[in-house]
């Protein structure tokens, strides 16, 4: 987010998200083109001020129904760390440009997040051959930082995501 | 594009864009992303586009290109036809 207001208060998280990216890099191979990787960044507070100007319109446009059950306790950093880690994932899955946020579901599972595609993400998964994608979500000085990981597979491998041609509500 | 369109989409942006530039410095063909709108911000400034002429973005127009510019989100707006934009 270069230039944002928020980098300021980012800048402090600058060495940790370094530090993740080389993890996530040298757990994945390094530049391997068989690893893709996708990070991002959210402030909370503008998170904060959508929900206080749009409230369930904001909800209903980038978030899953599942999603905002899981955020109800956390507020405005949860759904940070969701927008985030879908931004991530966007990232990760390349041209992304005018997906719609809710086919990139982050939810909880065990206490860890999980990332579950459908519709046009979920295609553009299959074509990339990745069948599954991990994240990682991390909060500190007002930021929410998300980090994605995934493998690409052999042709024709098993997807668990659900390529469809609706979009997820 | 009127101007009257023009001004609202800038006063819709003071108050969501969350832009690094001073907007006043800004011509309406210059690139709001490069001036540090987020995909967060896009979202927020959709939504505010949608409360101010009462119109629907469709999922179609959501794309980085529709709100890259003042100039292209009075195109979209323009588009989708509330009278108080023309």
């Amino acid at each position: 987010m270069p230039g944002h207001p928020d980098a300021a208060i980012g800048g402090a998280m600058t060495a940790a998200m370094t530090a993740a990216m080389t993890a996530a890099m040298t757990a994945a191979g390094g530049a391997s083109s068989r690893v893709r990787v996708g990070c991002d960044v959210q402030s909370i507070d503008d998170v904060d001020d959508a929900l206080a100007c749009f409230g369930a319109r904001y909800l209903d446009r980038v978030y899953t129904r599942a999603e905002q059950a899981d955020c109800r306790a956390g507020g405005a950093a949860s759904l940070a760390g969701r927008f985030a880690a879908k931004e991530a994932v966007l990232k990760l899955l390349g041209n992304a440009d005018g997906i719609d946020p809710r086919t990139v579901e982050i939810t909880t599972m065990a206490r860890r997040p999980s990332v579950r595609l459908s519709g046009s993400a979920a295609n553009l998964a299959q074509a990339a051959r990745i069948a599954a994608i991990d994240v990682s979500i991390s909060h500190d000085g007002g930021l929410a930082f998300a980090v994605a990981v995934a493998e690409r597979g052999s042709p024709g491998i098993e997807s668990g995501h659900q390529p469809t041609s609706g979009e997820k509500q | 594009m009127s101007s009257d369109l023009t001004t609202r989409i800038r006063e819709v942006l003071g108050r969501h864009a969350h832009l690094s530039r001073d907007l006043t410095t800004m011509s309406d063909s210059d690139d709001l992303y490069a001036a540090g709108m987020t995909s967060h911000a896009s979202v927020t400034v959709m939504l505010a586009c949608e409360d101010e002429w009462d119109v629907e973005f469709p999922q179609k127009m959501l794309t980085k290109a529709t709100f890259s510019s003042i100039a292209a989100i009075a195109a979209a707006v323009g588009s989708l036809g509330p009278a108080s934009a023309s």
